[in-house]
């Protein structure tokens, strides 16, 4: 029998940041190969090459419009390592406070309006969901985008009160901070979590967070949804609904492989979430089998990515970034392949949730796989995971206490700041020498996840999530772009120009 | 009365480097009283906080399509602006613009549009901060 011809879909995706392309071979059953480039080189860590060591701590955040305060915590946690200081439990808090309020921003953002978004797409017009989710998500008019709006613009002036400034907020330095967030300010923050508390209970979960907490297995699951209107009519509840419906419990499940990096500062603070698991802790699955982080198992492979190669992976401590602009077929991707113990792996909220030992979706994820479904729930449910962990930051920060140990000269010599970010595994490693930056590798969730192939041809986290989705219509393939988008891409450093109409 | 400049744009991406090279310019020179400046940079929609308490607020980007040749527009009303249909990590300026009005529902500024069209040139940078004074000027009259 001869085989189905096999056509090629070159796919431009809208609705993440950066500029991403898919090409995929589909057979007519099925995505049987898949590609994804990233088409812009960025290049910051040969801009901060030569310059001075806390140049990092200013540059690295504009490496992202919406990441900031992740580059500057991951920064400044290299120096902290890089000058052999421990820097004061109240700046643990507040930086970690500052850097869970863009989380929790960008899980509801990201959620609401684009995931959400995609079942608007004319692939459901025939579904039951399909009026409802034009209601809700209607760019600028959906009930629940505005709402979603105004919640985490609320949020986020905690970054505001702590950092001292907002935008671009520059307050972590090695050593600890260099603001000092007062009893107002804390009554102010604290003032502003309980009210986003209220708001994602009410908007998003239809229920307490001691309530979702109960959800421990994938019954528990159903028997959730079916316990209460208001559970079934949050967003949470209506995602549900209409990501079974599309059958988004059964696509996108990628290679099986998870990291997080974990927040090992707040760790130290015996920080626990209200399920009683750990919150943000560091580790690597494979088959199912959990084993300790280490940072040196982490390599960058370019054998298909546009810089100058070199045989397999490098250490970030020896990584070279040398664009390449020969033209070379096989080179297809900007973006770097991240690996750890050479093999690829996913990272953001669905592999945090896995790592910390999360019931749901450890069960989820037993019984199915990880799925565009898990995926996204881990990301909408996040919130409720963290909420409670950033109340107790800000009842644990003591004003009257030191929030800055003296730190005076950097000195030479090699370290790395490894965070989870908004969307997963976050790395800085800097190496000083005269007392200037003689080299500066950043690994960013994206990377890890929309990675290209590496030096042994295995494909990236979201190219291999590709594989086996059959297309309901190859001009129309919603199924990729809830793929995609339950890794929540994000290609950065895109250009910002106003055009006219 | 309160009034911002909040200049927008990449200072490493040079097409984009409008917005903050006219924040360097001001940033070099004392302001008139009640005046804030403000590096946005790409924080797109996370400024929206900066359009509350305050009564004028003066954006400073790149902008492209409008002039036949490079210059600096001003503009109060946005309708001839691109506004995205979606939002997007990438979403700026525009689709900023065509929010504030929905989700900032009391006292909402007064928005004016300084956009500087091809090129950061530091002539048309001077400009545009010339301009963002000009029209604080003629506000406060």
């Amino acid at each position: 029998m001869s085989e189905a011809p096999k056509i090629t879909l070159n796919i431009p995706l809208n609705r993440v940041e950066g500029d991403l392309e898919l090409t995929l071979e589909y057979d007519g059953a099925a995505v049987t190969n898949s590609w994804s480039s990233g088409i812009m080189f960025r290049g910051f860590e040969n801009m901060l090459k030569g310059r001075a060591p806390r140049d990092g701590l200013v540059l690295t955040p504009r490496v992202c419009g919406i990441c900031g305060t992740a580059h500057l915590l991951a920064a400044a946690k290299a120096l902290d390592m890089l000058c052999g200081v421990t820097i004061p439990d109240n700046a643990v808090l507040v930086r970690h406070l500052a850097l869970l309020a863009e989380h929790v921003q960008s899980d509801i953002r990201h959620g609401v309006l684009m995931f959400m978004q995609d079942f608007l797409n004319p692939a459901y017009k025939t579904q039951p969901f399909y009026a409802e989710a034009g209601l809700r998500y209607e760019p600028f008019r959906g009930t629940s985008v505005i709402k979603a709006i105004q919640a985490t613009k609320k949020i986020l002036e905690i970054v505001a009160i702590v950092g001292g400034q907002w935008p671009n907020s520059s307050f972590m330095v090695p050593g600890g901070i260099a603001t000092t967030p007062t009893f107002n300010d804390m009554v102010g923050c604290s003032y502003i979590e309980r009210s986003f508390t209220t708001w994602y209970e009410q908007e998003i979960l239809g229920c307490s967070l001691e309530r979702w907490a109960a959800v421990k297995i994938e019954s528990d699951l159903d028997s959730w949804l079916e316990e209460k209107d208001n559970h079934r009519n949050g967003d949470l509840g209506f995602f549900l609904q209409c990501a079974r419906q599309a059958g988004l419990d059964c696509i996108g499940a990628g290679h099986g492989n998870f990291i997080s990096a974990g927040l090992n500062d707040i760790s130290r603070l015996s920080m626990q979430t209200s399920d009683g698991t750990a919150c943000l802790s560091a580790g690597f699955i494979t088959k199912g089998e959990k084993s300790d982080f280490n940072q040196a198992r982490i390599t960058e492979h370019v054998a298909f990515s546009r810089f100058e190669g070199y045989g397999s992976g490098l250490h970030p401590f020896e990584g070279v970034t040398i664009p390449s602009f020969a033209q070379n077929p096989d080179k297809y991707s900007w973006a770097k392949a991240p690996r750890y113990n050479d093999l690829p792996a996913e990272t953001g909220p669905l592999a945090e949730a896995l790592v910390d030992g999360a019931p749901l979706f450890t069960d989820l994820v037993r019984r199915r796989g990880p799925t565009v479904f898990t995926r996204e729930l881990a990301r909408l449910t996040r919130p409720a995971r963290l909420l409670p962990i950033m109340k107790k930051m800000i009842a644990g920060i003591d004003p009257r206490a030191p929030f800055y140990k003296t730190v005076k000269d950097i000195p030479d010599g090699r370290a790395y700041g490894l965070i989870e970010a908004s969307r997963g595994t976050l790395g800085h490693w800097i190496e000083i020498q005269d007392g200037a930056i003689a080299r500066y590798q950043i690994v960013t969730p994206t990377a890890w996840n929309g990675s290209p192939r590496d030096a042994n041809a295995i494909r990236g986290p979201w190219e291999e999530a590709m594989l086996g989705i059959s297309l309901k219509d190859p001009d129309n393939p919603v199924e990729l772009g809830h793929t995609i988008r339950s890794f929540d891409a994000c290609l950065v450093c895109a250009v910002h120009v106003c055009r006219k109409k | 009365m309160n009034i911002r400049i909040i200049c927008i744009g990449n200072r490493f991406f040079e097409p984009d480097a409008a917005g903050p090279r006219v924040y360097d310019m001001l940033a070099s020179n004392p302001l008139p009283e009640g005046v804030q400046l403000i590096d946005g940079g790409l924080a797109g929609l996370n400024l929206l906080s900066c359009l509350e308490q305050t009564d004028l607020v003066i954006f400073v980007d790149t902008v492209s399509g409008f002039r036949d040749t490079p210059g600096i527009i001003v503009m109060n009303t946005f309708d001839s602006l691109h506004i995205p249909s979606d939002y997007d990590h990438n979403s700026g300026l525009g689709y900023l613009l065509r929010v504030a009005p929905l989700v900032i529902t009391e006292n909402l500024p007064e928005i004016v549009l300084v956009g500087i069209q091809t090129g950061s040139d530091s002539c048309l940078c001077s400009q545009a901060a010339r301009m963002c004074l000009e029209v604080i000027s003629g506000y406060r009259a």
